[in-house]
């Protein structure tokens, strides 16, 4: 029997022998589905009247200047669902719904260049015009990708599963994510303004995969990330809010807060076990260095025993079209064992193998949060 | 607090007198896909997740998902597959939102279960990175081709052959 047919003969069977459980009844998960379904396209329908009263000019200039955290003690904060947000003032700058614009933690002091690509909010404008009315407050966090993004609580997705949820994306449905799922199942669990990851399939494909931290302290200037041991990019907080997108989940992931001068304030760094221990999360605030290890020349190592290439200079057709290698990409041929792989070097991207053969890449013992691609 | 929970209940039934009636071939085609699927999405995510609390609640969600989504999911060419992602999803995100501890092998009594000739390989599936067993789980349970695991997972399929590769690898280490 080979390893294929054994490995699926005993899936099937432990699966066969999992103590079978009885599905729900399928009209309850028809109706929940069918609420659901109701309730975001009564959101849309509401929306669009919105756009029509959102002619209303509201836009006020986003003020990038750093605060100065001796002052941080007395600014304001406007409450959303529980979640002290840091606001700039304590008048909105728009009303119908009330849109406050959040206050950018202080720009950093130190070299930012070995944690990734700045990641943080730009400057911009709210705009009111897409607010939609299940929204009665939010903060303006500053645009990503050219998109104006907010924090705000509505009661979302359904009514019966969770009473509130703090929400922060743009008001066309393109959510960046979701976070602070309050009273699931009924329950008043509500739970704190964590750093961690959330998933959502609220928009469709692909999933949204964030990395957030909310309710950070107004000192905090950068928070970098740090995935499957890698440093991917950071960002300077708005509001005490902190959050980016990730491509997939991380085997591994750490958030680490730094103050102006590279100091780390904070970390939060889930713990990991190689089999199935917990994958809980604990914050060490208070008890961290410091000064925090930033990554060093070695953090790519196999770069070290490879040449580099140029796209032209791809051993294949194959693996060049596997590659499809971009603009500013940094490309090493790296010999193994009488084959090659290529490491590519991505801005903003963990390192990539990749290789024809599936075998020469299970082969390598890869640096932690490597990604690797094969063809056979 | 009662009060707030009966409003909304009161709120919710308000609700339900206004929402449109989906035809019957809807109702009858999801009901179907329910019926056959829920329960081997439920046992693949009992062996991924090593919860069968919270398996029973993701396949739930997911399916919730899909009903709320039936006309593109049922178009879809592996609505399983997108329903085993949701629920996976789902579940890691309450895992590591609550930061539940995950319970041991021996839970859903999988190991000693006579029936499984080979306990050791299942251990090690178990044993594997996250990532590297839901490929597995896909490929060899539900039965998935590479591309509709790429899809389901919705990684590219270059990742699927890789980590299949590096996961076969290790089993074939560790059983050898």
């Amino acid at each position: 029997m080979t390893l294929d047919e054994r490995i699926r003969s005993n899936l099937k069977a432990a699966a066969a022998a999992v103590p079978s459980a009885a599905p729900g009844d399928p009209n309850e998960i028809r109706n929940r589905g069918k609420r659901r379904r109701w309730v975001r396209r009564a959101g849309w329908g509401l929306a669009t009247g919105i756009v029509v009263l959102g002619t209303v000019a509201l836009a006020l200039p986003y003020d990038p200047n750093p605060i100065d955290p001796a002052t941080t003690h007395d600014v304001d904060s406007v409450e959303i669902a529980d979640l002290a947000v840091a606001v700039t003032a304590s008048e909105p700058v728009s009303t119908g719904p009330d849109v406050w614009l959040g206050l950018p933690g202080p720009s950093p002091e130190f070299d930012t260049s070995a944690l990734g690509p700045n990641l943080s909010f730009a400057p911009g404008e709210p705009m009111p015009g897409d607010l939609s009315d299940r929204v009665s407050r939010a903060v303006y966090l500053g645009d990503l990708a050219g998109e104006p993004f907010y924090i705000y609580s509505n009661p979302a997705p359904s009514i019966w599963d969770r009473i509130f949820e703090v929400t922060y994306g743009n008001f066309s449905g393109d959510i960046l994510g979701t976070s602070l799922g309050c009273c699931s199942g009924g329950d008043m669990d509500h739970e704190e303004g964590l750093p961690g990851l959330s998933f959502s399939q609220a928009t469709g494909e692909p999933d949204l995969i964030v990395a957030e931290w909310l309710g950070l302290s107004l000192d905090v200037s950068v928070v970098a990330y740090q995935v499957d041991g890698v440093f991917i990019g950071w960002q300077t907080p708005v509001g005490g809010v902190s959050s980016i997108r990730l491509e997939e989940v991380p085997d591994e992931f750490a958030f680490i807060a730094f103050d102006v001068h590279g100091e780390e304030l904070n970390r939060f760094q889930p713990v990991q076990r190689s089999s199935m221990g917990d994958v809980g999360g604990s914050s060490v605030e208070g008890e961290s260095e410091s000064t925090s290890t930033l990554p060093g020349s070695d953090w790519a190592p196999l770069t070290n025993e490879g040449s580099e290439i140029l796209p032209d200079e791809i051993p294949s057709d194959e693996l060049r079209a596997l590659i499809g290698p971009q603009p500013g990409d940094r490309l090493f041929l790296v010999p193994i064992d009488g084959d090659q792989i290529v490491v590519v070097l991505r801005d903003g991207e963990t390192p990539h193998a990749f290789a024809i053969s599936c075998e020469v890449l299970a082969a390598i013992d890869l640096p932690q949060g490597w990604s690797e691609t094969c063809l056979d | 607090m009662e009060r707030t929970r009966a409003g909304m209940r009161l709120l919710g039934g308000m609700i339900e007198e206004h929402i449109p009636k989906a035809e019957p071939a809807f109702v009858d085609s999801f009901e179907r896909f329910y019926r056959d699927n829920w329960q081997r999405v439920y046992r693949a995510l009992v062996l991924s997740v090593s919860d069968s609390d919270l398996a029973r609640e993701a396949a739930d969600e997911a399916m919730v998902r899909a009903y709320e989504r039936w006309r593109k999911v049922s178009r879809m060419s592996n609505p399983e597959g997108w329903v085993f992602r949701v629920g996976m999803n789902w579940a890691t995100s309450r895992l590591r939102r609550r930061s539940l501890q995950l319970r041991k092998v021996e839970a859903v009594g999988v190991v000693q279960d006579p029936e499984v000739a080979e306990p050791k390989l299942i251990d090690a599936v178990r044993n594997l990175p996250r990532r590297h067993r839901d490929v597995v789980v896909a490929r060899y349970l539900l039965d998935m081709s590479e591309a509709d695991t790429a899809l389901a997972l919705g990684i590219p399929v270059g990742t699927v052959k890789s980590r299949l590769s590096r996961a076969l690898a290790t089993l074939k280490e560790v059983l050898s």
